[in-house]
Order: structure tokens, then C-alpha cells, then sequence
């Protein structure tokens, strides 16, 4: 039966491929080589830290498996030990690359680490319907900080928590870090798209929509970011521009989300949208050109909702 | 005034509506009416522009979609979002403040709790006030009634009947005859996509017959049923 549901997962795989434009037997030579570059540079020792980010990466793609409404399906279709067995081989399965690359660089402990701790995410089934309602700051204009906030709350917990062993220890690098932290999980928030009765609301013109979505994202990110910066300030008042040099990079990396996010729309970004917003990080002077370019393909694909 | 002229869209092959002309005057609740798959749902994903089309909807008010509420037949709601923070998205979309939402909660639902572990009901309820406070001219209601309580039912009702008092459009579908007796002043009958019949309200009870024997027919019969 586990069996037949990965053919099934395979198939599923497959089909998305095609539907963002991919042959299987191109995507998956060029994933796994995006995967190793990508790799091979997170880990790339002058860039320090960044390889923190490298453990968020499976879990954050194991979060969408951790879905409720997907969940509660399986656990109609299976009996209880098929369904925590699936449950686990699916993070696992996510895990693999990664773990694979971290002990090829030697890192047992964090491969260890990572492959315990995604057995115990899928067993633990993070996203249950608790009705605990986790406040935010962004009640005036909800909804991408919102519900991006709730979700993930407990990497600003993290980020804030870092902050402050990093004030205690005196790591200037372990501070910018956490600033880096609250800087680009916003960007995730922006993944998704909604569904398009939600953009159909405004009575705003597609450009003037895109504005209003940057401005608030450019508030919103202040505000989760802030608490980071002032601290970065207050200590390291020498370094005062290295905090707002990482704001500025990491709001203009929310605005090429929103954007491509807004390109596909209502579909999800594809592929291509993933390589470009890849090439952006790894040579950010492309910002200049894929931001622009891709306003004006979300202008053009939310005229027919917001004409 | 909305007004759709020679209204079609088509699905693949399937021609989900066919030149459809309708006139919705200004202070007019309009009933449509058809079976499941008639096409009532596509009429209004068409007139709302949530949907390309072939045809035109005029309107005298332009954009409509920015003087349009919308109640979809199955309400879509965000994990983690409260009824509070819906109302709020909705409102500040079309540039709209609200001071006190809780004062105009007139169905009682619990504003701070997640819009998406509420009911059914809850949640049409919930849809229906946050495009109420839009303050819109026209409303397009799909299955309102649907899920919904005994008293929000009659609430429902009476809020039909007050936009119209205020001159408001109002554009509805129901599988329930009686609700759309009650309210609507004309009603539409679609099948397959066409329109077939528009029918006044003197002849609402007409109408009723007509459908049931058209639906019913020897439906019944067919199933054999047994003492």
C-alpha cells in the first residue's frame, strides 16, 4: 500500500514539473544541480552562519506537508502506524538531500541532529487546529504578516532569542544573523498565492495593488526587524550601517517576492521564478533588473481582476 | 443598474453559459434560480469579473467590481486569521475604516477567535457582514441561506429587504423557492447555461409548480419504493 502511495507522490511530483514547463527527465537533473551549487555555497566558509539556514530549508518544506486538512485525509485512508510511517518517510525523504550533503561535509552531529528532529516533526504533526489565537502586530492590515507571523512565530522567538546570547557573548556576527532571520522569513510569507477573490477586493489599480502590498511589507518587516536593529545599534554603534545595509538588502528581497509572486498569478511561481530569485542571491546587482521586470508581468496578470 | 449583454463563457467544450441579457435595476432584489451545473455561480464569477467572458457587463457605476459585494457560495477563509482581521482585510480593500466592528456583529459571532475552525453558517455569516460594511451599491449573494441557522435565516431576509428599502441592488440564487419568494421581485430561470424563463412576482407560485414538475416529474416513481 506505502508502495502505491509514493508511485502516487511520484506521479503528482511529475505532473507539477510538466505543468511549470519541465520534462521530469530535464527537472530533475537541474534541480539536483541548483541543489548541490546552492549547497556547496551555503557552506562556503566565509560566509558565516548562513549554513543555520541550511537546517530551515527541509523543515520549512516539511511544514506544507504538515497541513491539517492533509493529515486528517491520511489518517482516513491509513491505519495509525502506516499513517506515521508515510508521515516519516515523507520528511525523511525531504530530509535525504540534505542530510546526504552534510555528511559528505562531515557535519554528523547536524546530519544526525536534522534527521531526528524531522522524525520527531512528523510524528509530533506541528500544524493541529489549535484555537489559541497567537497576537501579532499587524491587526490593521492583515493578512501575508499576519498569518505568516502565526505560522512561524517561533523563528522570531529564535531570532530574538539569538540577540540576545549573541549581546551576552559579544558575537556581532551571531546578532546579524538574527536580524538576517527576521529579514527573510518574511519573504516565505509571500509563496503562496491567494485565492483570487481576495485581490478581486480592492479597488485599486494593479500597479497602485503592488505598491500598497510593498508599503506594507516595508512597514511590517520594520517592525518584526526593529527590536534586532536598535539592539545592533545600541552596541555596536561603530557597525551602525551594517544593520541598515542588511534592512534595506532584505526589504528589497520582500519586494522581488511579492512581485513574483504576483507574476504567476493565481498560479504558484514556478521554476523559473526559483532560479531567478536563486541568481538574485547569489548576485543581488540582478535585482535591478528581475524586480522591474517582473512588476511589469504582475501588472499585466492582475489586470483582469483589478481592471 | 447592471446589465449583461449577450453574456458566454465557455469551458473547453462546454458551454457553461449561452448570450445571456439580463437588466438589474437600481433598488430590484433579482432571484435566479436552476438546477446544480445550470450555471448561476459562473453568471455571477462573470458579472463580478472574477471570470473572462464573452459578452458585456455594463454597469453604471465603473468599475462595478469596486461597488460589488460578492458572497461566494462556499466562503473562502485563511488558516489563522481571525473573523476580525477578515472583516478588516475586506473593508481596508475597498478603503473603508471600520472603528467598531463589534457594535455591528449583529449575528453575535466570536470576532476574535480563527475564521476557519468556524461552521459553515459561521463562516457565510461572517462573508456576508464583511461585504455589508463595504458598503457596496451592488450585492451578489450565492446560496446566502445555505448552512445558516433558522434565526440568521430571517436576519438574512430583513437585511434584503432593508438594501432594498436603501436603493441597493440585490442579485441572489437559493435552492429554497420560499426564500426567494419572500424577497426577490423577479426571478430568472437558468438551464444549461441559457436563460429560459424570467418570471414576475405574481407568478412566483407558477413558477414553483413549473419547476417541480419539471424536476420532479416521475422521478419518484423510478425508485420503486416499496411498503
Amino acid at each position: 500500500m506505502i508502495k502505491h502511495y509514493i508511485y502516487l507522490q511520484y506521479k503528482i511530483a511529475n505532473r507539477r514539473l510538466k505543468s511549470y514547463g519541465f520534462h521530469p527527465f530535464v527537472a530533475y537533473p537541474l534541480l539536483f544541480i541548483v541543489f548541490t551549487v546552492f549547497s556547496f555555497l551555503l557552506f562556503y566558509p566565509q560566509i558565516i552562519y548562513l549554513q543555520y539556514f541550511y537546517l530551515l530549508i527541509p523543515f520549512y518544506f516539511s511544514f506544507n506537508l504538515a497541513e491539517p486538512g492533509r493529515n486528517d485525509f491520511l489518517k482516513i485512508c491509513f491505519n495509525d502506524k502506516m499513517y506515521k510511517m508515510i508521515r516519516i518517510m515523507e520528511n525523511l525523504m525531504i530530509a535525504l538531500p540534505f542530510i546526504a550533503f552534510l555528511l559528505y561535509k562531515r557535519c554528523y552531529l547536524l546530519a544526525f541532529l536534522l534527521t531526528v528532529l524531522m522524525i520527531f516533526s512528523a510524528l509530533a504533526n506541528t500544524r493541529t487546529r489549535f484555537s489559541f489565537v497567537i497576537p501579532t502586530p499587524f491587526a490593521k492590515n492583515p493578512f501575508e504578516f499576519t498569518v505568516g507571523f502565526r505560522n512561524t512565530f517561533y523563528l522570531f522567538v529564535l531570532a530574538y532569542g539569538l540577540t540576545v546570547i549573541a549581546i551576552v557573548v559579544n558575537n556581532f556576527n551571531l546578532v546579524a544573523f538574527a536580524l538576517l532571520l527576521t529579514l527573510l522569513v518574511p519573504c516565505g510569507f509571500y509563496l503562496k498565492p491567494e485565492n483570487p477573490y481576495y485581490v478581486w477586493q480592492f479597488s485599486l489599480s494593479p500597479a497602485q495593488f503592488l505598491y500598497y502590498k510593498m508599503k506594507t511589507a516595508l512597514v511590517y518587516s520594520f517592525r518584526l526587524s526593529l527590536p534586532i536593529i536598535l539592539t545592533l545599534s545600541l552596541f555596536y554603534p561603530g557597525n551602525a550601517w551594517i544593520p541598515i545595509l542588511c534592512f534595506l538588502l532584505g526589504y528589497i528581497f520582500l519586494i522581488l517576492f511579492i512581485v513574483i509572486k504576483y507574476a504567476s498569478f493565481p498560479d504558484e511561481p514556478g521554476i523559473l521564478e526559483g532560479i531567478a530569485i536563486l541568481l538574485c542571491f547569489f548576485i543581488p546587482p540582478l535585482l535591478l533588473i528581475i524586480i522591474p521586470y517582473y512588476f511589469n508581468q504582475s501588472v499585466k496578470q492582475l489586470q483582469t481582476l483589478l481592471p | 443598474m447592471i446589465e449583461t449583454v449577450q453574456l458566454s463563457k465557455q469551458y473547453g467544450t462546454i458551454r457553461a453559459l449561452q448570450n445571456i441579457c439580463l437588466r438589474f435595476e437600481d433598488g430590484k432584489t433579482v432571484g435566479i434560480v436552476g438546477e446544480n451545473g445550470a450555471g448561476k455561480t459562473t453568471l455571477f464569477r462573470c458579472i463580478a469579473g472574477l471570470e473572462t467572458h464573452e459578452g458585456q457587463v455594463l454597469s453604471d457605476r465603473n468599475p462595478l467590481k469596486n461597488h460589488l459585494g460578492f458572497l461566494p457560495t462556499e466562503p473562502y477563509f485563511f488558516p489563522k486569521i481571525t473573523a476580525e482581521e477578515y472583516i478588516r482585510l475586506l473593508t481596508n480593500a475597498r478603503g473603508k475604516k471600520i472603528k467598531n466592528i463589534e457594535s455591528q456583529n449583529i449575528f453575535d459571532l466570536p470576532l476574535n477567535q480563527y475564521a476557519s475552525t468556524f461552521s459553515s453558517g459561521m463562516k457565510k455569516k461572517l462573508a456576508l457582514s464583511a461585504i455589508l460594511l463595504q458598503g457596496n451599491q451592488y450585492f451578489i449573494l450565492d446560496e446566502p441561506f445555505n448552512g445558516v441557522d433558522i434565526q440568521s435565516n430571517l436576519i438574512i431576509t430583513e437585511i434584503i429587504r432593508k438594501l432594498q428599502a436603501l436603493n441597493k441592488t440585490v442579485i441572489l440564487s437559493s435552492h429554497i423557492f420560499s426564500t426567494l419568494s419572500d424577497t426577490c421581485d423577479e426571478i430568472h430561470l437558468l438551464r444549461q447555461g441559457q436563460l429560459v424563463q424570467s418570471v414576475p412576482k405574481h407568478d412566483f407560485d407558477k413558477l414553483e409548480a413549473e419547476m417541480k414538475a419539471f424536476s420532479i416529474g416521475n422521478k419518484i416513481e423510478r425508485l420503486e419504493l416499496e411498503d
